[in-house]
C-alpha cells in the first residue's frame, strides 16, 4: 500500500467516524483519530487542550523566607517569591514537602530533583522518566512535537525532562533556533486559508517505512539492554512519523494563534545569542524562550513543555563577580541582623521574577474570556530545600495555572514532612493521568491533595 | 553504596586505595568494599570477553563519516544530541543512551539536508555516479547503484538484499511522488541517515566452528576503525572484513599496521583524549568576561587545540613515553594563547609555533595547559577541589565520591574574609570539618599544586597579595608545585594503568569485564611497560589481541554486568 | 629576530600593582644597572576633549538637518520647498542639492570636493581656556588653553578651538568623541598595531634618561570580551622604517615626558593615509593594572585632517552632523604652524590626541634591533 493510499484509507476511517460532512478540515479530525480516552475536541476547535510545563531552577530557596505563614486560600507571600504577587490568585504554594533517601546516598543537586521530578531517587543514580514524560504520554501525542524543552543556560544539557535512563530530553538553547524549530518554514500556520500538503512530506513519511522495516532483524540480535534502547529509539522515530502525518493534513483555526517576533532577526551580531550562566544573559534567554513557547503553546504546536532557567546546581553568576550563586549558597555567611545570606537570596529573588515572566507571558495571550495560562498547569520547583546544607527537606514546590478549571488554585498547602511525591501525583491526576499511586519506599503515596482537585 | 568505591587492587597503591576507602567510609556512611579480589587470570587463559554493546554514533564520528563519503564541503549541521559520559567516557556513554524524539526529528532535519546537498546540481555528477534515463521519472538502475554503494559505507557493512530493495522502492515511490529522480534519491538516502543501523554501531555476532561466539568480519571492521582512526572502516578494511582477513592473525595485524601507519591514527588519538580529557565541557565553558577578558569561545577552542596538538606531537611525532605528557615542556601555540600565558613568541607568523617553556616558568606537562586548569575552575575563580577531582577521575580513573548531603559549610567564609586570603587558606577551614575532611584530603593537595594558574590559565605568583604555596603530595609523595605535581603524576603506577584501561573501555564502548580487567593488568598494562609506554604500540596490542574481539552471547549479558564492575 | 632587550613585561599581573617597587626588584634580580624596556600596543586612540560650559557660550553648532536647510534657502528654495525636500531626512531629495551645493561660475560643485566653493557659513569656535595640550611654541597667546590636568599655559591646540563646539566632539574623557571612535574602532582591526615601547629604565619613578620608540607593528591587535586590545600578546615590527619614532624622555614622579619630535606613521589608508606630527610631544603615566595612558601633541598639516572627514561626504555630515566646508573654513583660520613660504598661510594646525595602551610583546627584525 503506497502513503497515499494509506492517507486515504485513514481519510476514510475518519469519514466514517464524523460521518462525512467535515472530513477535509482537517486535524481535530486527526485528533480524534487519535484520541482514544474519550476526551475528544470538537472539530471547531473551540475546546482548547489543556497543557502542562515544568519550570526547574537550581538551589531552593532560603527557608522562612517564601512559605506562607497562612495556610489555605488568601495565603501571605514571602520576600523570595514576592515577584510572584500579581499572580497570586493563579498560584499554588506547597510547603514542607520532603524527599526521602531511604538510606541511599545523597548526591547533591540531583537527589532533590530527581525525586520532586521523577518520584524516585533510584540508589545507582540512574534517572527515571520524569513527570513531564507521563503527562505527555496522554495528552502530548498530538501536536507536532511531543513537547518542548528549552534551557535558558544555552546548555542543551540542562533539562529535567526524561523519558527513561537512555533518553533525555534534550533542551534548545538557543532562542533563534528555537523560534526556527517551531516557527520556520514547517510551521503550518492553523488559521492560513490555504493549504497545501507537501509531496516532500508523504515522499519522506513513505520513506520512512523502510526503516522501519530494519526493527525486527534488529531486534533479534540485541541484548536486553540494547534491545529497550532500540525500542525507545523507533518510538522517537513514531514521532517523526506523526509529525509527518500532521504536516499533511490541514491543521485546525486556533483562534489565539500567531506567530511571535523572530529572535533570530533582532539579535545582536550574526543572531548569536546568549549561552552561560551570566544571570543578565539568562533572564533575557528566558524571556524570549517564555514568549515563544508561549506562542507555541497557543498554536498547539506541543501541550507539554520545559524550562530550565538554571543548570542543576545553579551556576548562575553576576558578570564581574569571582562568585556563582551556587557558592555563594554555601560559602556567604548568613547575616546575623538579616537572618539569611544576601548575596545569595539576590539569585532566588532574581530567579522568582523569573518564574514570574513565564507566567507573565503565558497570561498575556487571550483566548476568549480567559488566558492561555488558565488552561496551562505549570510546575515550578529545584533541587532541595535550603542549598547551604543541601538539604532535601523543605523543597519549593509550587504550580501556575488552573489547567482549564481541573485544580483549584490560590491555595498554600502545608505539608510537614509529607513526601514529594504527593505533588506529583496530584499534578499526574490534574492532567489525566490514570494513576493512583507515585514513588518507591518511603515516598510512594497514593494521596494525592485532593482538597485541590476540581 | 556506589560500587565504583570498590577498589580494584591493582588500580591503586596502597595509599590511594586507602585515602579513597576512608573518604567514602568515613564520611559517606557507606559500607566500604575494600576487598582485594584477587582471581587471577593467567596471561595464556582464555579471556571470556564481554557482551556487545550498540553505541550511539558521536558528534564527530557522524561528521567524518559524511565527510569521508560525500566531501567536506557538505554542511552537517546540528545541534546532536548531548552526549553522557559514563565511566569517565562518552565512549561509554555512547553505550547506554538511545535518542529522544527531538533527537530523531534534528537527525532526520540534517540527513534531509546532507541528502539534498548530495543530489544538489552542483554535486550530483561526481556523488552519485549515474545518470538517470529521465530526470523526472524514477529510474531503478542508477538508483540501486548510489543506495548500493553509499549504504556499505553508512551500515559499515554492504545492505543486504530486503535493506537495499526497500531503499530502492522509496527512491522510485519518492521520485514518482516529487517527480523528480533526484528528489526521490534524496528523499531515500535521507532514510538511510535516519536509520538506526547508521546512528548506532551495532556489532554482530557469529558462532565459529568451535561453537565460540565471535564478532562478525564487519563488526571486527567497525571496532578497529572507530578505535583508531575514530571513524567508519574505509574500503580496504571492509574489504579484509569481506574476506575473512580480519578473523586471521596475519590478517588483522596487517590490517592494524595500516590503520596505525595512516595519517588518520591522529584523528583517532584526539578523539579518545578529547574524550578522556572531557574536552567536551568546553562546548558550555564560560568565564567572566569582566575578571578574565582574553577569554572567550575562540580562546578556548585554541586552549583544547594546544593540548591535542601537544599529545599529537608527543605520542605520534616524538613517539614518546605517555607519562613524559605530565613533564614535558614542549607544545604549541597561538598569539593569542601566549597572551593567555604571558609569554612572547619568537615568530609570530599565522597560526600554530612550536614552543617551549622555559624551565623557570613554571609550565610543564599537561596538567599545567590552560585546557587543563581552566576546564577545571569556576568562572570567576580557581578551584582545587575541582582540578584535583578531574586528576583523580581522568587521570588516575579513581572516583571520588559526590559531598555528602546536609553538610555544615559555614565554616567557609566568603572571599572577602580577610582572615583568609588564598583558596588554601580557605579550603583548609573547609577541610577541618570532619565530615569534608575525607575527600578534600585527596583531592585539594594536587589541586592547590595548580593555584599559580589562574581561572583561564595565566601564571600567577600571588593572591589576594598573598604569595601562592603550590606544594602538596600525591599519595604520598610530596611535590613544592605544579611541575612536581607533573613529575609525581608521571611516576604513578595509576597514570599508566588508567590509560590502558580507558582506551580498552573506550574501544568496547563499555567497562572492561571482571577477566578482561584482569587481562588488562596482567597483560596488556605488562607490555605498554615493556614497549616504553608507547600509545600506538598499546592501540597495536589491543587491536591486534583475541581478547578485544571476544564476546559473550547477548542476552546472558545483561546490563548489570558491565555496570557492576 | 631577536626581542627588545628584556622583554615587554616580566612581572605577572599582580606584582605590576606597583610597578617602581617591581622595577627594583628586577635589578636586584638581574645584573645589577641592567635596565629595563616595557612593550604596549595602543588600545584606544582618539581626540583629547573636554566639553565644559565655558568652552562653548554659544551652545553647540548646528546639527545637519538644520544647516541643510539652511544651505537650501541660501540656494534659493522657499520655506515650502525646502521642508518637501526635507521631510524624508536623513534621506530623501535634498541629497543631491546638499552635496553640491557648491557654486563654481554658477555651477552646482560637489562642496566636499571643493569646500571653497560655498562661503564660509562660520562655526561657533571653542572659546574658554579648557583644553589639553603642550605648550608647543614656547610662547603663551591669546588662543592658547590652559591643560586641566596639568594647569600649565601656552596650550597650543587649535584643532580642539575648531571642532570643540560640534556636538560630535562636544564630549568629556572618559567617553569618546563619535567620529575619532568610530574612525579609531575600524581602523585597529584591520591596520597593524600601534606600539610604544619604552627603554633604558633604571627607575619607573624618576629616571631622566629613557627613550620611547613608536612603531607600526605587521600584526593586527585582537580584541578580548570587553572589545578592548587583548594584553600581553606578541607583535612583530614593520621593518620598514615608515612608521618609526625614537625619543629621547625622561621620567619625573612617575609621568614620563618626552622631548619635542617629529613622528610619521603609516596610518589607515582609509581613514588618513599618515599620521605626522611635527614638533610633538608626549607625556604619559603608568596605570596600576599595568597599562598607560597618554597625551600626543603636535602640528599636524590641517588639509589632510578635512580631507580624513570629507571623503565620506553627505554621510559624514549627517551622521557626525558636522559642517564640512565650515569645518574647512574653521581649521584653515585656526592652523597655526608652518606658513607657507608663498602665501603665507599657515599649513599645519596645533592638536592633541590622547590613548591608553597594555602590555604586549614587541619582536624587532634583527637588522633593526643590531643597530
Amino acid at each position: 500500500m503506497s502513503a497515499s493510499e494509506r492517507i486515504a484509507t485513514r481519510r476514510r476511517v475518519l469519514k466514517g467516524m464524523m460521518g462525512g460532512a467535515a472530513v477535509t478540515v482537517g486535524l481535530p479530525l486527526l485528533d480524534c483519530f487519535l484520541n482514544t480516552n474519550g476526551t475528544a475536541m470538537a472539530a471547531t476547535g473551540a475546546s482548547v487542550p489543556n497543557v502542562f510545563g515544568t519550570w526547574f531552577w537550581g538551589c531552593g530557596l532560603t527557608p522562612g523566607r517564601w512559605e506562607p505563614s497562612k495556610v489555605g486560600a488568601n495565603f501571605d507571600i514571602k520576600p523570595e517569591i514576592a515577584p510572584l504577587e500579581p499572580y497570586k490568585k493563579h498560584l499554588n504554594v506547597y510547603s514542607g514537602m520532603k524527599a526521602y533517601l531511604d538510606g541511599k546516598p545523597p548526591r547533591p543537586h540531583s537527589s532533590g530533583r530527581q525525586a520532586a521530578f521523577s518520584g524516585d531517587v533510584p540508589a545507582d543514580g540512574k534517572e527515571l522518566a520524569s513527570i513531564d514524560s507521563l503527562i505527555s504520554d496522554v495528552i502530548g501525542g498530538r501536536t507536532r512535537f511531543r513537547s518542548l524543552e528549552v534551557a535558558c543556560t544555552g546548555n542543551p544539557r540542562d533539562t529535567v525532562s526524561r523519558r527513561s535512563a537512555t533518553v533525555a530530553n534534550s533542551s534548545e538553547g538557543s532562542a533563534a533556533r528555537f523560534y526556527a524549530r517551531v516557527f520556520g518554514p514547517e510551521f503550518k500556520d492553523p488559521n492560513s486559508a490555504d493549504f497545501k500538503p507537501d509531496p516532500r512530506a508523504l515522499a519522506e513519511k513513505s520513506a520512512l517505512t523502510a526503516v522501519k522495516e530494519e526493527r525486527i532483524a534488529l531486534m533479534n540480535q540485541l541484548g536486553a539492554s540494547d534491545k529497550q534502547r532500540l525500542d525507545e529509539y523507533f518510538t522517537s522515530l513514531r514521532e517523526l512519523e506523526k509529525r509527518l502525518e500532521l504536516e499533511l493534513v490541514k491543521p485546525a483555526p486556533v483562534a489565539a494563534c500567531s506567530t511571535p517576533k523572530d529572535p533570530g532577526k533582532t539579535a545582536g551580531e550574526n543572531g548569536k545569542y546568549y549561552s552561560g550562566v551570566d544571570i543578565d544573559g539568562v533572564i533575557e534567554n528566558n524571556k524570549l524562550f517564555s514568549q515563544i513557547m508561549a506562542y507555541a503553546l497557543a498554536c498547539d504546536q506541543t501541550r507539554v513543555f520545559n524550562i530550565s532557567f538554571s543548570d542543576a546546581q545553579s551556576s548562575l553568576r553576576k558578570a564581574g563577580d569571582t562568585t556563582t550563586h551556587h557558592i555563594l549558597t554555601h560559602e556567604e555567611a548568613i547575616d546575623e541582623k538579616l537572618g539569611y545570606q544576601p548575596r545569595a537570596t539576590w539569585f532566588t529573588t532574581v530567579i522568582m521574577a523569573g518564574l514570574a515572566e513565564t507566567v507573565k507571558h503565558l497570561a498575556s495571550i487571550r483566548e476568549g474570556d480567559k488566558t492561555l495560562l488558565d488552561r496551562t498547569l505549570l510546575f515550578a520547583s529545584s533541587d532541595g530545600g535550603f542549598a547551604k546544607i543541601h538539604s532535601t527537606e523543605n523543597i519549593p514546590m509550587f504550580t501556575v495555572g488552573g489547567a482549564g478549571g481541573r485544580i483549584k488554585t490560590g491555595m498554600h498547602i502545608q505539608a510537614k514532612g509529607d513526601a514529594v511525591t504527593r505533588v506529583g501525583l496530584t499534578l499526574q491526576q490534574v492532567m489525566g493521568v490514570s494513576a493512583s499511586s507515585w514513588g518507591t519506599m518511603s515516598m510512594q503515596t497514593s494521596k494525592p491533595f485532593s482538597e485541590i482537585i476540581a | 553504596m556506589r560500587n565504583v568505591f570498590k577498589k580494584k587492587a591493582w588500580l591503586g597503591a596502597a595509599a590511594v586505595a586507602l585515602a579513597l576507602a576512608a573518604c567514602s567510609q568515613a564520611d559517606m556512611g557507606t559500607k566500604t568494599a575494600t576487598t582485594t579480589s584477587k582471581e587471577a587470570v593467567a596471561s595464556n587463559t582464555v579471556v571470556a570477553g564481554g557482551p556487545v554493546v550498540m553505541r550511539r554514533l558521536t558528534q564527530k564520528q557522524y561528521e567524518q563519516t559524511i565527510a569521508d563519503l560525500f566531501g567536506k564541503d557538505i554542511i552537517v549541521g546540528g545541534p546532536f544530541e548531548p552526549d553522557q559520559r559514563e565511566a569517565g567516557l562518552l565512549a561509554v556513554g555512547a553505550g547506554q543512551v538511545s535518542v529522544a524524539a527531538s533527537g530523531v526529528e534534528q537527525y532526520n532535519k540534517m540527513g534531509r539536508n546532507i541528502a539534498a546537498q548530495v543530489v544538489d546540481e552542483k554535486n550530483r555528477t561526481v556523488l552519485i555516479g549515474c545518470t538517470p534515463a529521465n530526470a523526472k521519472q524514477p529510474d531503478d538502475a542508477c538508483a540501486k547503484q548510489f543506495l548500493a554503494r553509499v549504504g556499505k559505507f553508512l551500515y559499515r557493512r554492504p545492505l543486504t538484499d530486503s535493506e537495499l530493495n526497500s531503499r530502492v522502492a522509496a527512491a522510485h515511490e519518492a521520485a514518482k511522488l516529487r517527480g523528480n529522480f533526484y528528489l526521490g534519491l534524496e528523499t531515500s538516502l535521507a532514510t538511510l541517515l535516519v536509520s538506526p543501523q547508521f546512528l548506532f554501531v551495532q556489532e554482530a555476532t557469529v558462532t565459529d566452528k568451535k561453537g565460540n561466539i565471535r564478532l562478525d568480519g564487519y563488526s571486527k571492521a567497525s571496532r578497529l576503525s572507530f578505535l583508531l582512526w575514530n571513524n567508519a572502516p574505509d574500503d580496504e578494511l571492509l574489504a579484509a572484513a569481506a574476506k575473512g582477513d580480519l578473523d586471521t592473525p596475519k590478517g588483522l595485524a596487517k590490517q592494524v599496521d595500516r590503520m596505525i601507519a595512516s595519517p588518520r591514527l591522529e584523528d583517532g588519538l584526539r578523539a579518545f583524549f578529547t574524550d578522556m580529557l572531557e574536552f567536551d565541557r568546553y562546548e558550555t565553558l564560560s568565564k567572566d568576561s569582566t575578571l578574565y577578558p582574553k577569554f572567550n569561545f575562540k580562546v578556548g577552542e585554541e586552549e583544547k587545540e594546544q593540548t591535542l596538538r601537544t599529545i599529537v606531537d608527543h605520542l605520534i611525532t616524538r613517539n614518546g613515553d605517555y607519562r613524559d605528557l605530565f613533564t614535558t615542556r614542549h607544545t604549541y601555540l597561538t598569539r593569542t594563547l601566549a597572551a593567555i600565558y604571558e609569554v612572547p613568541l619568537k615568530s609570530v607568523n599565522a597560526g600554530w609555533q612550536p614552543y617551549e617553556f622555559a624551565p623557570d616558568s613554571g609550565h610543564a606537562g599537561i596538567l599545567t595547559h590552560a585546557s587543563f586548569v581552566s576546564l577545571h575552575s569556576h568562572p570567576g575563580r580557581t578551584s582545587p577541589t575541582l582540578r584535583g577531582k578531574a586528576l583523580r577521575e581522568a587521570l588516575l580513573c579513581q572516583r571520588v565520591p559526590d559531598p555528602p548531603g546536609n553538610v555544615n559549610f559555614a565554616i567557609v567564609q566568603d572571599t572577602n574574609n580577610p582572615n583568609f586570603k588564598t583558596v588554601r587558606q580557605r579550603l583548609t577551614a573547609h577541610a577541618t570539618e570532619a565530615m569534608c575532611t575525607g575527600c578534600h584530603k585527596i583531592m585539594d593537595p594536587m589541586g592547590l599544586a595548580l593555584e599559580n594558574f589562574d581561572t583561564v590559565g595565566g601564571y600567577r605568583k600571588d593572591e589576594n597579595g598573598t604569595k601562592i604555596d603550590a606544594s602538596g603530595e600525591l599519595d604520598g609523595v610530596k611535590f613544592n608545585d605544579a611541575a612536581g605535581l607533573g613529575q609525581v603524576l608521571r611516576n604513578n603506577a595509576n597514570a599508566t594503568s588508567c590509560v590502558v584501561n580507558r582506551i580498552y573501555s573506550y574501544g568496547l564502548g563499555r567497562k572492561p569485564t571482571k577477566s578482561e580487567t584482569e587481562w588488562l593488568k596482567t597483560v596488556a598494562l605488562k607490555n605498554f611497560e615493556a614497549d616504553g609506554y608507547k600509545i600506538p604500540m598499546l592501540l597495536k596490542r589491543i587491536a591486534t589481541s583475541d581478547t578485544f574481539f571476544r564476546v559473550i552471547p547477548a542476552d546472558t549479558a545483561a546490563p548489570k554486568v558491565a555496570a557492576a564492575q | 629576530m631577536v626581542f627588545n632587550r628584556v622583554f615587554g613585561r616580566m612581572f605577572s599581573r599582580a606584582s605590576a600593582l606597583s610597578v617602581a617597587g617591581a622595577a627594583v626588584a628586577l635589578m636586584s634580580a638581574q645584573n645589577a644597572g641592567a635596565s629595563e624596556t616595557r612593550g604596549y600596543a595602543v588600545n584606544w586612540f582618539t581626540v583629547a576633549t573636554i566639553a565644559t560650559p565655558k568652552n562653548c557660550p554659544k551652545g553647540l553648532n548646528p546639527l545637519s538637518d538644520d544647516y541643510y536647510k539652511r544651505e537650501l534657502k541660501r540656494l534659493g528654495y522657499k520655506d515650502a520647498e525646502v521642508e518637501k525636500l526635507m521631510k524624508d531626512f536623513p534621506s530623501g531629495e535634498y541629497v543631491p542639492l546638499v552635496t553640491m551645493r557648491g557654486r563654481v561660475d554658477g555651477k552646482p560643485t560637489n562642496v566636499f570636493a571643493n569646500p571653497w566653493s560655498q562661503p564660509d557659513p562660520g562655526l561657533f569656535l571653542v572659546e574658554g581656556k579648557d583644553g589639553y595640550g603642550f605648550n608647543l611654541d614656547g610662547k603663551t597667546g591669546p588662543n592658547d588653553f590652559v591643560d586641566p590636568e596639568t594647569k600649565e599655559t601656552g596650550i597650543d591646540n587649535g584643532f580642539w578651538r575648531a571642532v570643540g563646539c560640534t556636538h560630535n566632539y562636544h564630549i568629556s574623557a572618559p567617553e569618546y568623541a563619535n567620529y575619532p571612535y568610530a574612525q579609531w574602532d575600524g581602523t585597529r582591526d584591520t591596520s597593524g598595531a600601534w606600539l610604544l615601547e619604552i627603554g633604558g629604565v633604571d627607575n619607573w619613578t624618576n629616571d631622566d634618561d629613557v627613550t620611547v620608540t613608536i612603531d607600526k607593528a605587521i600584526d593586527v591587535i585582537q580584541r578580548d570580551a570587553n572589545g578592548n586590545t587583548v594584553r600581553d600578546m606578541t607583535f612583530r615590527v614593520d621593518p620598514s622604517s615608515r612608521s618609526k619614532t625614537v625619543v629621547k624622555a625622561k621620567i619625573k614622579n612617575g609621568e614620563l615626558r618626552t622631548d619635542a619630535f617629529n613622528m610619521q606613521f603609516v596610518a589607515d589608508p582609509g581613514v588618513m593615509p599618515e599620521f605626522k606630527l611635527k614638533n610633538a610631544k608626549m607625556r604619559l603615566t603608568f596605570k596600576q593594572d599595568g597599562s598607560l595612558f597618554a597625551y600626543l601633541g603636535g602640528y599636524h598639516e590641517w588639509l589632510p585632517i578635512y580631507w580624513s572627514m570629507a571623503q565620506g561626504g553627505w554621510t559624514f555630515e549627517h551622521s557626525t552632523g558636522i559642517d564640512l566646508p565650515a569645518q574647512y573654513y574653521a581649521l584653515k583660520k585656526l592652523a597655526d604652524f608652518d606658513p607657507d613660504p608663498k602665501t603665507g598661510e599657515n599649513r599645519a594646525i596645533s592638536g592633541t590626541w590622547s590613548f591608553d595602551a597594555v602590555p604586549a610583546y614587541i619582536v624587532h627584525p634583527e637588522t633593526v634591533a643590531q643597530k
